[in-house]
């Protein structure tokens, strides 16, 4: 193959990497991000999401793209359960500092409960179907239509909050509770409810993200760390709460991993992730796309 | 609450504040008037000043009273369990009971739970399988003894777990026998336990490499990286008119390392173009540019160590990019029932390693499957650690019952010489090694419905396909 054509093939399967990672990041974002719920229990939602796609493919023969909009309203309600059951009582009783470290434990305990809860209910067994993985061949570079279809709900979802974000009256809430709860409260912001819409939204775009995963991994309980981690990368690398900033962070991981694996050394993919990680947290703790 | 929290915080405030609220809420019931006041006389020490020398003394007394009945407790626990102070049981003159006990782990949790409630089905298959039969036939204690419930722990997937918890086997809940773990870097963490215990353990798994010799009361059914790549390595030799260049990249874990250096160094002595020669990591969640490079160098042969999750994927994504190497063989996963259930007849032609086929018939073979794919209602098994394990506890039985009696000594002894009927051969241990069942290749074919053993010919349950048929 010649070095264009590899070059080329290293680009896009890293930007495609990368749209999925944008999925996956941006429920941590508005969660962590606005919320300042640090929910490390993220990935295990996202495999909960993977479930909910493989068993509407298998049992129901459900298209995994209408899974992902029914994955929507079913993780929203879970999420709206959780607030209200776990965050509201963790939020009213901590103040700015504690409520990272408090929410840190709680959803530790999620991580155990989804885990378990997963073993039981669908087994151990790895999950794994096949939906539009035969590869379109573009001048010699091979793109698997499910990672395309991923990149685009990925690039639909964030294009949907930006707007909302940017140029409505909601978003404008969520961005002053995001710069200072109190302030926002004291302005008129029901910032209660703010916290009740991250969680919702948080969950909802997780087990978007889950669905988009089970059509291209393979999916088992005990495995949510890993797109915790890859979240937390691409969140740390962004800045907090920053919409766009998730998406072109997200690219950018996949980017440099892509390139890395096909230049450096294959071996090396999560090495770079966290190089990079690193470096961002030493040369711009506040990330790349929030102003210091 | 308020009351009791009160108090543990040693809060005269709050306690006074607490007992205030509790009066105004309960204030029309005069039996909770009383125990208020109860309550307030209790806790009405709170209140009271308490000089240092006091506090120095009182804390001083409870400390001397706490250490000295840890200690006596301690010593009374150590006298009632004699296995947590003292070696473990002595090698013979095991005493059996009604029952037997054995313990193992099993990772329920972490990177290797994806097959632990297969492994658990078969376990307890085999045991409902002696049962039947009345349990093990203890000749020198004249009598069969059935096999209790087994005692199976979640190792997590993690070596220092899976050493206490062998250590908790042997001398808490003290099992009679124990069987490994299902993981070779988990079997090698708990193998100096049972050397230091001189209990014998059969391990239904493979090693990297020929025994390591500090190792005598373990025994390993499965083969090594070498002997499960041998029949691959010379079946490409065997078809060098067709295979040119070979691919080959693995997963940076022990074994699949071990097995990668192995068919490297033998392809490349046998004038092989080893096109291409790559490691990745644990967490590789894409598989498209070595894909590329594979397929940029003409692989003729693809050989990919692979663990069980990244072997799903790479199949995945050599479907996307339609690669189709004359031979296309994963190390793991290939042989898991959830494997061919995702793939279905994308799997023909896909080869890997194994000890066993449905179709090759040894004692008790055919009976195996069929009721084991009833227990998991599935139409496949896995066919490379399903009869591995029922065959490393057909193993363990045998031992004992030609010993007769659970004599640790002479079990392991017998390991060593004797020669054992299972659903995969006769198995014989040489330097802890199987050296009685050889690996094959193994094979799915007529559109991924059957499973077959292809190479070497003197194994083989069919003929190989080859070149594997387009994904």
């Amino acid at each position: 193959m010649a070095t264009l054509e590899f070059l080329l093939q290293s680009l896009i399967s890293g930007v495609l990497v990368g749209g999925l990672y944008a999925l996956i990041s941006l429920g941590l974002t508005i969660l962590y991000g606005v919320a300042r719920v640090l929910n490390i229990a993220h990935g295990d939602v996202i495999i909960l999401g993977a479930y909910f796609g493989f068993y509407m493919f298998t049992l129901l023969g459900l298209n995994p793209l209408i899974s992902v909009v029914l994955a929507f309203l079913v993780f929203s309600a879970l999420g709206f359960g959780v607030h209200q059951s776990l965050f509201t009582r963790i939020m009213r009783r901590s103040d700015q500092e504690s409520l990272v470290s408090n929410t840190l434990l709680i959803t530790f305990a999620l991580i155990l409960i989804i885990e378990g809860a997963e073993a039981l209910f669908f087994s151990t067994r790895i999950r794994d179907y096949q939906f539009l993985v035969t590869g379109i061949n573009l001048f010699g570079v091979y793109i698997a239509p499910n990672m395309l279809v991923s990149f685009a709900i990925s690039f639909v979802a964030t294009l949907a909050l930006y707007v909302v974000f940017k140029f409505t009256w909601l978003g404008r809430s969520f961005r002053s509770v995001m710069d200072d709860p109190l302030a926002a409260k004291i302005v008129g912001v029901n910032t209660d409810r703010i916290f009740l819409y991250c969680s919702v939204l948080g969950f909802a775009l997780a087990g978007m993200a889950g669905v988009m995963a089970s059509m291209i991994y393979a999916t088992a309980p005990f495995v949510g760390l890993h797109y915790t981690i890859i979240a937390f990368v691409v969140v740390t690398i962004a800045g907090r709460g920053s919409i766009v900033g998730t998406w072109f962070a997200a690219l950018i991981l996949g980017l440099i991993q892509s390139l890395g694996v096909s230049f450096i050394s294959s071996g090396l993919q999560d090495v770079l992730a966290y190089i990079l990680l690193i470096a961002i947290l030493i040369a711009r703790p506040q990330g790349i796309f929030e102003k210091a | 609450l308020r009351v009791f929290f009160g108090a543990l915080a040693n809060d005269p405030e709050d306690h006074d504040q607490g007992l205030e609220v509790a009066r105004k809420r309960k204030s029309k019931r005069p039996e909770s008037q009383a125990r208020i006041q109860n309550i307030s006389d209790d806790f009405s020490f709170l209140n009271k000043k308490v000089t240092r020398r006091e506090a120095i003394s009182t804390t001083g007394k409870v400390a001397i009273g706490a250490a000295a009945a840890i200690v006596l407790g301690g010593v009374a626990y150590a006298a009632y369990q004699p296995g947590l102070l003292t070696p473990s049981q002595p090698s013979s003159g095991h005493k059996v009971g009604d029952k037997i006990k054995i313990g193992l782990t099993i990772s329920q949790s972490g990177i290797l739970s994806p097959v632990a409630d297969e492994f658990k089905t078969v376990y307890n298959y085999w045991k409902d399988q002696v049962n039947a039969n009345g349990g093990f036939n203890l000749s020198k204690l004249g009598r069969k003894v059935p096999i209790d419930d087994l005692v199976i722990y979640d190792d997590k997937s993690d070596p220092t777990e899976a050493v206490n918890l062998y250590q908790r086997l042997l001398n808490v809940d003290k099992v009679d026998l124990v069987t490994s773990p299902d993981a070779t870097f988990l079997v090698y963490a708990v193998a100096p336990t049972m050397e230091k215990a001189k209990i014998p353990m059969v391990a239904n798994l493979s090693i990297p490499e020929p025994s390591n010799a500090n190792i005598t009361y373990t025994w390993f059914v499965a083969s090594t990286a070498q002997g499960y790549t041998q029949p691959l390595i010379d079946f490409i030799k065997a078809n060098s008119n067709t295979i040119k260049n070979v691919a080959i990249i693995y997963i940076q874990s022990d074994f699949p390392v071990k097995a990668a250096q192995y068919v490297n160094q033998q392809l490349s002595q046998a004038g092989f173009n080893i096109a291409m020669y790559s490691g990745y990591g644990f967490d590789a969640n894409d598989f498209t540019n070595l894909i590329s490079q594979a397929k940029a160098a003409n692989a003729d042969a693809f050989i990919a160590m692979t663990l069980v999750g990244d072997a799903f994927l790479l199949v995945k994504q050599s479907i996307s990019a339609a690669f189709n190497p004359k031979v296309y063989w994963t190390l793991l996963a290939a042989q898991s029932a959830s494997f061919i259930q995702a793939y279905g007849t994308e799997a023909n032609g896909i080869v890997t390693m194994t000890n066993w086929a449905p179709k090759m018939n040894f004692p008790g073979g055919t009976k195996f499957i069929s009721d084991l794919k009833q227990r998991l209602n599935s139409p496949n098994i896995d066919y490379l650690n399903d009869p591995l394990i029922y065959a490393s506890m057909q193993v363990l039985q045998q031992a004992v019952e030609a010993v007769g009696d659970i004599d640790y000594e002479a079990i392991n002894n017998q390991l060593g010489k004797g020669k054992f009927s299972t659903i995969i051969g006769d198995v014989q241990f040489q330097s802890q090694l199987n050296v009685g069942t050889p690996a094959v290749l193994g094979q799915w074919q007529q559109g991924a419905t059957s499973f077959e053993s292809v190479y070497p010919p003197k194994q083989a349950t069919a003929q190989p396909v080859f070149p594997k048929p387009p994904f």
